[in-house]
């Protein structure tokens, strides 16, 4: 097994070759397949896929990479956001969905979904992770997707439309979280196969981050049977939106450790092309880094007790927060210092700065993450 | 998003788009190269409309897939005019960006008034109101600042800066709509990228 400073090492080096891709995708999403060879994308992929469901793993000097740690998760998808955001969002893979399932997915459910991930000649297949609806994205417990009884008895169809789904376009197969019953706990996970009627993607106008292809999805009465239930075994309390929290508290330190690659690049790239600053401007860039090297070690010590199982949500709250103003922030001041024309003759930092505004919406809005810093506070854990 | 407040971002692009013209006509030198006040390096951004009614000189068209989608585009004109506009057209810009600041908000309220979690709409909140009134506020006073005649360039640039860090802040209300080009964010985006090439040439240090 390699070690974590390896893989790091070794994602700092195979992120160089996503540059140039990353703006031919932000043109043509459609162009996506012609990267898919690209070890960084396989290298992503494979830190998602759990030892226990990897047939070839990923291998540095000999060594192989496993994957399933929040941890080095963190750590890869920070290097190679630092060449692009963009492609690692669009990227084949179990992503969110994969956690679900790894949280409340049976032997069986599993097996069958890794599965599509490690057959060789399947081609690379895309997942979706559907949970927020327009307006009910920070207020999922309320959300109104539905389970109706089909005619056969355990079978359901499912009607409703999800929003902003990313990768929602074009992939194989999802999660989709829907009400069976009122209330929190008659919410289910269901794992759907989108090429099954039923299933309906319109692709969304998006600011930025184009390649992930986000999108509306609209289910008009796609079948259900008993065994696309995730945790259908579970208590009511124990499967559903308790997955999807789970997933999204694994997920979090991720989405951080990708804004936190693409500030750190946007302040190298602001070195590389001014190379002189005036001493405001230089005391800026500095006081930034400062606050990305502080940001990367908190985000990465939530990241290891996500791993050791307690999670802590008000730290992984604050780091996602905080990063993603980062990037925000790195790209504004980029803008400042590199001049009036920049955003015009420089396509990499044109779409850095579109692209970033997209972190602190995802996976729930900063109010709410600020919200839950204060909940630390209350209860006496938040530093 | 229903159909009256998607009209409502409708009027919103609308407004920025007159402004920007009306800014262009009312500052461009005569005879200045078609008919357009351009920004460091010749780039100048208009309406389409007014783009086409320009169309006589050789302009490069430099795609901007957001600005597009609120009816303004961008080229590049060879013959370029001086390298910086003059204070008047930096000062009708600021105010056009800070009166689509201030709809933004007014058309959050609409928006959020319909939005419901936990029961209660999502205007309810504390946090929104006091989000609204901070873009108001900041809405007001920057396009008071434009109006002074004292405000020289680099204050316009310095007011420029703050009204895009508030527009961004304002946006997150709408949270997954505020990234689309098609909603309220399309417009605040555009507001950002003319002001970048026109505003913020200016700055101390
Ligand atoms: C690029 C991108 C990719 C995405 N990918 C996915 C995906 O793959 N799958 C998926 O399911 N979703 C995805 N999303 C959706 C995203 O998770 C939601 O947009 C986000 O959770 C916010 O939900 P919302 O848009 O419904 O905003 P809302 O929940 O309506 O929030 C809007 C605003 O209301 C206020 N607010 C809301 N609730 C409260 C409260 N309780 N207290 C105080 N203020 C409150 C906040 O100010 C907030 O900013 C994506 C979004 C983007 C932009």
């Amino acid at each position: 097994m390699v070690d974590l400073e390896t893989v790091e090492k070794h994602a700092i080096d195979v992120a160089a070759e996503l540059r140039g891709p990353d703006l031919v995708l932000d043109a043509d999403p459609d162009t996506v397949a012609a990267h898919l060879d690209l070890p960084a994308l396989r290298l992503h992929q494979a830190t998602m896929i759990p030892p226990a469901h990897t047939e070839q793993p990923y291998r540095i000097d000999g060594k192989a990479v496993v994957g399933g740690s929040c941890l080095v998760q963190t750590v890869v998808t920070e290097r190679l956001s630092y060449g692009d955001p963009g492609l690692v969002l669009v990227a084949p893979g179990p992503s969110l969905s994969g956690v679900v399932l790894d949280g409340l997915g049976d032997a069986a459910q599993q097996q069958a979904f890794y599965r599509r991930f490690t057959q060789r000649f399947t081609g690379p297949t895309w997942t979706f992770f559907a949970l927020t609806e327009h307006g009910k994205g920070s207020a999922a417990a309320e959300l109104e997707t539905t389970l109706l009884p089909a005619a056969d008895p355990g079978h359901f169809t499912l009607h409703g439309t999800k929003r902003y789904i990313g990768n929602g376009a074009h992939a194989q197969v999802g999660v989709v979280f829907a009400r069976r019953a009122p209330g929190p706990f008659g919410i289910e996970a269901v794992l759907v196969d989108a090429t099954a009627p039923g299933l309906t993607a319109d692709l969304l106008p998006t600011i930025g981050l184009t390649g992930a292809r986000i999108a509306q999805l609209t289910f008009d009465g796609l079948l259900v049977g008993p065994d696309m239930i995730l945790g259908r075994t579970r208590r009511p309390s124990r499967r559903g939106l308790l997955g999807a929290r789970e997933a999204l508290h694994f997920y979090r330190p991720l989405l951080a450790a990708r804004a936190i690659g693409v500030a750190d690049a946007v302040l190298d790239h602001v070195r590389d092309a001014r190379g002189w600053l005036p001493a405001a401007g230089q005391a800026q860039l500095d006081t930034l880094r400062a606050r990305i090297r502080y940001t990367r070690d908190r985000v990465r010590a939530a990241a290891s007790a996500v791993d050791a199982g307690s999670p802590p949500q008000h730290d992984i709250a604050a780091g996602k927060l905080g990063a993603s103003r980062l990037a925000e922030e790195a790209t504004l001041l980029a803008v400042e210092l590199l001049g009036p024309t920049t955003l015009l003759e420089d396509p990499w930092l044109a779409k850095a700065y579109r692209d970033v505004r997209a972190f602190e919406i995802m996976d729930g809005v900063g109010d709410l993450h600020r919200l839950q810093v204060f909940q630390g506070v209350l209860r006496g854990v938040a530093r | 998003m229903t159909t009256a407040l998607g009209s409502s971002v409708e009027r919103i692009r609308e407004r920025y788009r007159l402004a920007l013209d009306t800014a262009h006509e009312a500052c461009v030198e005569g005879g200045a190269a078609g008919g357009l006040v351009t920004g460091p390096g010749g780039y100048a951004y208009a309406s389409h409309r007014r783009l086409a009614a320009c169309s006589r000189w050789i302009a490069v068209p430099i795609r901007q897939l957001v600005a597009e989608s609120t009816g303004v585009a961008c080229v590049r004109l060879p013959a370029a005019g001086p390298e910086q506009p003059s204070p008047e057209f930096g000062r009708r810009l600021l105010v056009a960006h800070a009166d689509a600041v201030g709809a933004v908000a007014r058309h959050a309220v609409d928006d959020l008034a319909g939005r419901t979690a936990e029961g209660r709409p999502l205007l309810a909140r504390q946090l929104v109101q006091v989000a609204v009134a901070d873009a108001v506020m900041l809405a007001n006073e920057t396009a008071g600042i434009a109006a002074q005649p004292e405000a020289d360039a680099i204050v316009l640039a310095t007011a420029f800066h703050r009204l895009v860090r508030g527009g961004r802040v304002l946006l997150r209300l709408f949270g997954g709509a505020g990234f689309l080009r098609d909603g309220p964010g399309g417009v605040l985006v555009t507001a950002e990228l003319v002001g970048t090439l026109y505003l913020s040439g200016h700055r101390d240090g």
